[in-house]
C-alpha cells in the first residue's frame, strides 16, 4: 500500500518513514505542498498524508489541489501538523482532509489512523 | 500588540511542537527496535532538546520585549564566532540530513555587551538559515558584522524576524535581512 507522506521537517519525516515502512507501507516522500501534488499525480498513492506548514505550496492549498483531482476526490487525506487549536483543525476539514492529527504525535496513532481511513475507504 | 503576540505564539509553537514530535518519534522507533541507540538518527533527539533550549529563552525574550520588561544581566564575554562554530557542530546531523554545506570565515570576534541576547538570537538565526538552505550556507565574521548568506533558499524568512530586528536594535545591534543574505551588526 503506497501512502505519500509530505513534511518539510526532515528529522520528522525521515523516523515517521521508518515506522511506516516497518508498518509495510511503501512510502513516497514530499519536502512541500507542490512536490506532494507533482508525486501524487505520478505515484497515485492510496493514502495522503500532510503537513500544513510547508513552503512553496502549504498542506491546506496542497489538500484542496489535490481535492480537485477526479483520481483524489475519495483518496484519504490526513493532515499533520504543529497548529492544534480548534480554528486550525476547522480549517483543515474544510481544506477537504478526512483527519486531523496533532504534533507532537506518537507514529503508533499515525499508523492506526492510515488503518482505520483505508479500512473506512 | 496582539499581532505580535499571536506571530510569536504560531512561530514558537510550531517549532516546540515540531521537535517533540522529533523526540517522541525517535524514542518510539528505538523502543521498537526500528533504530539502535548508537545510530545517527539517534542525535536527532539530541539536537531537538537543544534546540528546544534556545527556543525557550527566545520566547522569553521576545515576550519581555512585548511586554516592555527590561532582560537584566545581559552582559557577558561572548566569542560570536565559537559560538557559530559550536551551533554548527551542535547541529550536524540536522545539516547532514538537510545536504547543507555550511561554510564559516572571519576571525575571532568577541563582545561585551549583551552577549545573552545575542547569543540565543544568533543561534536562532543560523537554525532558520539552515532550515531555508537548499545546498549550501556560507558564515562571515568580520569585526563588525556576521552575514549569513544562503545560497538556493527554499522559502521567505519567518516573519518573526521583524520582531527579532526590533529586539536587536533596542539592544545595539542592527539585523537587515532579504530571502538570500541575514546580516547583523554590531
Amino acid at each position: 500500500m503506497k501512502v505519500l507522506l509530505a513534511d518539510d521537517e526532515l528529522r520528522l519525516r525521515k523516523v515517521v518513514v521508518l515506522h511506516l515502512k516497518k508498518a509495510g507501507f511503501d512510502v513516497i516522500e514530499a519536502n512541500n505542498g507542490k512536490q506532494a501534488i507533482d508525486l501524487a499525480k505520478t505515484y497515485n498513492p492510496e493514502i495522503i498524508v500532510l503537513d500544513v506548514m510547508m513552503p512553496e505550496v502549504d498542506g491546506i492549498t496542497a489538500c484542496k489541489e489535490l481535492r480537485k483531482l477526479p483520481e483524489f476526490t475519495k483518496t484519504p487525506i490526513i493532515m499533520l501538523t504543529a497548529k492544534a487549536t480548534s480554528d486550525d483543525i476547522e480549517v483543515g476539514k474544510n481544506a477537504g482532509a478526512n483527519e486531523y492529527l496533532t504534533k507532537p504525535f506518537s507514529p503508533k496513532e499515525l499508523i492506526e489512523k492510515i488503518q482505520e481511513q483505508m479500512r473506512n475507504g | 500588540m496582539k499581532k505580535e503576540l499571536i506571530k510569536i505564539y504560531e512561530y514558537f509553537s510550531h517549532n516546540f511542537r515540531t521537535c517533540t514530535s522529533t523526540i517522541v518519534a525517535t524514542l518510539e522507533a528505538l523502543k521498537m527496535d526500528l533504530i539502535n541507540v548508537n545510530d545517527e538518527e539517534m542525535n536527532s533527539v539530541y539536537e531537538s532538546a537543544y534546540i528546544m533550549d534556545i527556543l525557550d529563552i527566545s520566547l522569553n525574550i521576545c515576550i519581555d520585549h512585548l511586554i516592555q520588561k527590561e532582560v537584566k544581566n545581559t552582559d557577558y564575554e561572548l566569542n560570536v564566532t565559537n559560538l557559530i562554530k559550536k551551533f554548527l557542530d551542535e547541529q550536524k546531523s540536522f545539516i547532514l540530513l538537510n545536504e547543507v554545506e555550511t561554510n564559516v570565515s572571519g576571525d575571532d570576534l568577541v563582545i561585551y555587551k549583551n552577549g545573552y541576547i545575542l547569543k540565543y538570537l544568533l543561534q536562532l538565526i543560523i537554525f532558520e538559515a539552515i532550515k531555508n538552505s537548499l545546498d549550501f550556507l556560507n558564515i562571515r565574521v568580520s569585526d563588525k558584522e556576521v552575514h549569513i548568506q544562503i545560497n538556493n533558499p527554499k522559502d521567505n524568512p519567518p516573519v518573526i524576524f521583524n520582531l527579532l530586528a526590533d529586539i536587536f536594535h533596542k539592544y545595539g545591534f542592527k539585523f537587515t535581512f532579504n530571502d538570500k543574505e541575514y546580516t547583523l551588526e554590531f
